[in-house]
C-alpha cells in the first residue's frame, strides 16, 4: 500500500497531486477509447470501399481528437472534475458513431458535428458554471421557461413517430422537451432544498400521517400536473415516464420519506390505467407489447424486427457491418441498441450497458461525494435522469416494458438529444469538480 | 486476405470495448481503497463548552463519525431545544479524511470562530461553533493535520 500524503491538502480536499493522478488516468482511459474507435472504424473503412468509409476513418479520429483535446484543457486549466465520465462518455458516443456511419453515412456525418458541437458545450460548461451554485437561485425562471418550452411545439411543432416535440428551425430540428429535461432537475433541485424540513417532517397531521402544508406541495403537484399534460397533449410518453421517474427520485433522495414515493407510483398506476382506457396510441403501445406477433406486419413490426435482430445477434453478433440492422425502423435513433445487439451480440449488449451502469455509479458517487445539499441533490436527479432514459429505451426495443420513443443518451442519432446529455455531463462534472475530487 | 483482416478487426473491435471497461473497472476499484484508506483513521468529535440551556449541559460530547446533524428536529444527533435553533440547522461531516461544517439554511445562522458559516468550511482542530445559545468546540484525533493553524 503506497501512503498517501495528507498534509499537503489540508485546506483543499483532494489536493493537486490526487486531481493530476486523476487526469492521468483519464488520458490512458481516452486512448484505450481512441483504439477501440479506431478498430472500429477501420472495420468500416476496409469492409466498405469508396467515400462512406474514408468519412467513417476521419470522424473517428477526430472525434476521438477531439475528446483528448477537452481533456488537454481540462488538464491546462487544473479542472478537477470526475475522471471517468469524460472516458465512458468517449466509448458510448463514438460507437454511436460508428453504428450511424455503418446505417446510413448521412446520418453519421451529422452526428459527428453534433458531437463537436456538444464538447464545445461540455467545455463552455466547465468553463463558464464551474460555480453552478448560482443556479439554484433562479427556480422558477426555470419552471416557465421549461413550461413555454414544452407549450411552443404543441403550436409550432412537428411530429414525428407519433410525438409532437419537435421545432423546425429549417436548417435543423430542435426538440425542447430534451433541455427541459435539465430545467425540471434544477428546478426540482433547488426547490426541494428549500421546502425539504416542511416536506420531510410535515407540518400538519392526518391521523398517523404527517403531512407537508399546501404551500409546500402546491408548486410541485403544480410543475408535475402541467408537464405531465403537456407530454399527453404532444403524445410524448417516453419523456413523460422519465420526468416522472426522476421526480420520484429526486423527492426520495430529498426527503428519505417512502411514502411519496409509493403515493406517486399510485398515482402513476392511476394515470397509466386512466390513460390505457382514454388514449388509443397508449392502448395500441400496450397492445403490442403484450403480442407483438398479432399484428406483425403494422404496429408490431418495429418490436418484431427488433427483437429478430437480437436473435440473430446471438452471442458474439455478426460481427460490424454484417448483419441487416436496416429492416427496424428508427434503427439510427431509438433502436439504435437493437443495431449493436445485432452486430455485437449480447456480449456487445452488455458492454454497452456496463459502461450505462458506471455512469450512474460515478453520478451517485459524485452526489455522496459534495458537501453541499442544492449540488448533492441535482447530481442526483441529473444521474437519475440519465439512468432512467437508458433503463426506459433498453427496456423498451428488449420488450421488458412498452416502447416508448426515447433516445439512448449520447449513442442515438439527435442533435437535441446528443447536446442535452453533454451539458448534463459538463454540470455533472461540475458539481464534482467544486467538491474537489480529482478521482 | 482482407476478409481475414476484417475479422480480427471485427473481433477486436468487441474485444478492447471490454478492455476498455476492465480497465475502467480496476482503476475505478483502486480509487475506492484509497478513499477508504484517506477516511479510515479519522476521528473527530465535538465538546460543548458553553450553553444557555439545561441541555446540553457544558463537557457534553459528541462522536461525528460520518456526519452529525445539530438542530431541534428528534433526528438531529446533537439536539438543542432552543427556539432559535431551526429544526435542521448544521452538520458536521467527514468528506476526504476531513470534518466540514455546513449551515443547513437556518433562520439565525451558524458561527465558526464567531463568523457567520456560508457554505461549509473546514473544521481544524479546536475551532470554535455556535448554534443558537450553544457553543462547541471541535476536537480531532488520530493523525494531527495541519496542527498549529
Amino acid at each position: 500500500m503506497e501512503p498517501i500524503s495528507l498534509s499537503q491538502n489540508s485546506f483543499s480536499p483532494g489536493g493537486d497531486a490526487v486531481t493530476a493522478r486523476g487526469r492521468k488516468l483519464e488520458c490512458h482511459l481516452l486512448l484505450l477509447a481512441g483504439i477501440y474507435t479506431l478498430a472500429g472504424t477501420l472495420v468500416l473503412y476496409l469492409g466498405a470501399s469508396g467515400t462512406p468509409g474514408r468519412q467513417a476513418l476521419i470522424a473517428g479520429i477526430a472525434t476521438v481528437a477531439a475528446f483528448f483535446l477537452v481533456h488537454l484543457y481540462w488538464k491546462a486549466g487544473k479542472y478537477k472534475g470526475d475522471c471517468f465520465l469524460l472516458p465512458i462518455t468517449a466509448v458510448l458516443s463514438s460507437t454511436g458513431l460508428i453504428f450511424l456511419f455503418r446505417l446510413n453515412p448521412a446520418y453519421g456525418m451529422r452526428q459527428f458535428v453534433w458531437i463537436l458541437i456538444g464538447l464545445g458545450a461540455l467545455v463552455l460548461i466547465s468553463r463558464l458554471l464551474a460555480d453552478f451554485r448560482f443556479l439554484g437561485d433562479y427556480k422558477y425562471i426555470y419552471a416557465l421557461a421549461g413550461v413555454i418550452a414544452l407549450i411552443l411545439p404543441i403550436f409550432f411543432g412537428q411530429e414525428q413517430g407519433g410525438a409532437k416535440s419537435w421545432l423546425d428551425f429549417g436548417l435543423f430540428q430542435f426538440q425542447p422537451s430534451e433541455f427541459v429535461k435539465l430545467l425540471v432537475v434544477l428546478f426540482l433541485a433547488s426547490f426541494l432544498i428549500e421546502n425539504k424540513a416542511a416536506l420531510s417532517a410535515g407540518t400538519r397531521s392526518l391521523g398517523w400521517l404527517s403531512l407537508p402544508s399546501p404551500q409546500e406541495w402546491a408548486p410541485l403537484a403544480a410543475m408535475w400536473g402541467i408537464s405531465m399534460l403537456l407530454l399527453v397533449f404532444q403524445r410524448d410518453l417516453g419523456t413523460a415516464l422519465i420526468y416522472f421517474g426522476t421526480f420520484l427520485a429526486m423527492i426520495y433522495v430529498a426527503t428519505s420519506r417512502v411514502f411519496y414515493t409509493l403515493f406517486g407510483m399510485g398515482l402513476f398506476l392511476a394515470g397509466a390505467t386512466a390513460s390505457y382506457y382514454i388514449f388509443s396510441h397508449v392502448r395500441t403501445r400496450i397492445e403490442i407489447w403484450l403480442n407483438p406477433w398479432q399484428n406483425i406486419d403494422t404496429a408490431g413490426y418495429q418490436i418484431a424486427q427488433s427483437l429478430f435482430a437480437f436473435g440473430s445477434g446471438g452471442m458474439l453478433g455478426a460481427g460490424l457491418g454484417q448483419g441487416f440492422p436496416g429492416f427496424i425502423p428508427a434503427v439510427h435513433t431509438d433502436l439504435i441498441f437493437s443495431a449493436i445487439c445485432e452486430e455485437m451480440g449480447l456480449i456487445g449488449g452488455l458492454g454497452v450497458i456496463i459502461l450505462f451502469m458506471i455512469f450512474v455509479f460515478r453520478g451517485i458517487k459524485i452526489a455522496l461525494n459534495t458537501g453541499d445539499e442544492f449540488a448533492a441533490l441535482a447530481a442526483a436527479g441529473f444521474t437519475a435522469l440519465l439512468g432512467l432514459q437508458t433503463f426506459i429505451i433498453i427496456a423498451g426495443v428488449t420488450k421488458l416494458l412498452p416502447l416508448t420513443g426515447v433516445t439512448l443518451p449520447y449513442m442515438s442519432y439527435g442533435g437535441s438529444s446528443l447536446v442535452a446529455n453533454f451539458i448534463l455531463l459538463g454540470l455533472l462534472l461540475n458539481i464534482s469538480h467544486e467538491a474537489g475530487g480529482g478521482l | 486476405m482482407l476478409t481475414v483482416l476484417l475479422m480480427i478487426l471485427r473481433y477486436s473491435f468487441l474485444l478492447l470495448l471490454f478492455v476498455f471497461i476492465f480497465k475502467l473497472v480496476k482503476w475505478m476499484v483502486k480509487d475506492l481503497k484509497a478513499d477508504r484508506l484517506l477516511e479510515d483513521p479519522a476521528g473527530g468529535r465535538i465538546i460543548v463548552i458553553n450553553s444557555s440551556l439545561p441541555e446540553p449541559k457544558p463537557g457534553a460530547s459528541f462522536d461525528i463519525g460520518k456526519e452529525i446533524i445539530i438542530g431541534r428536529g428528534r433526528g438531529s444527533g446533537v439536539l438543542i431545544r432552543d427556539s432559535f435553533t431551526s429544526t435542521r440547522h448544521a452538520r458536521v461531516f467527514l468528506k476526504g479524511g476531513q470534518y466540514w461544517l455546513e449551515d443547513l439554511k437556518s433562520t439565525n445562522g451558524t458561527y465558526l470562530n464567531e463568523v457567520q458559516v456560508g457554505r461549509p468550511v473546514l473544521l481544524t482542530d479546536k475551532d470554535i461553533m455556535q448554534v443558537g445559545g450553544v457553543t462547541f468546540q471541535f476536537a480531532r484525533w488520530g493523525y494531527e493535520v495541519g496542527s498549529g493553524n
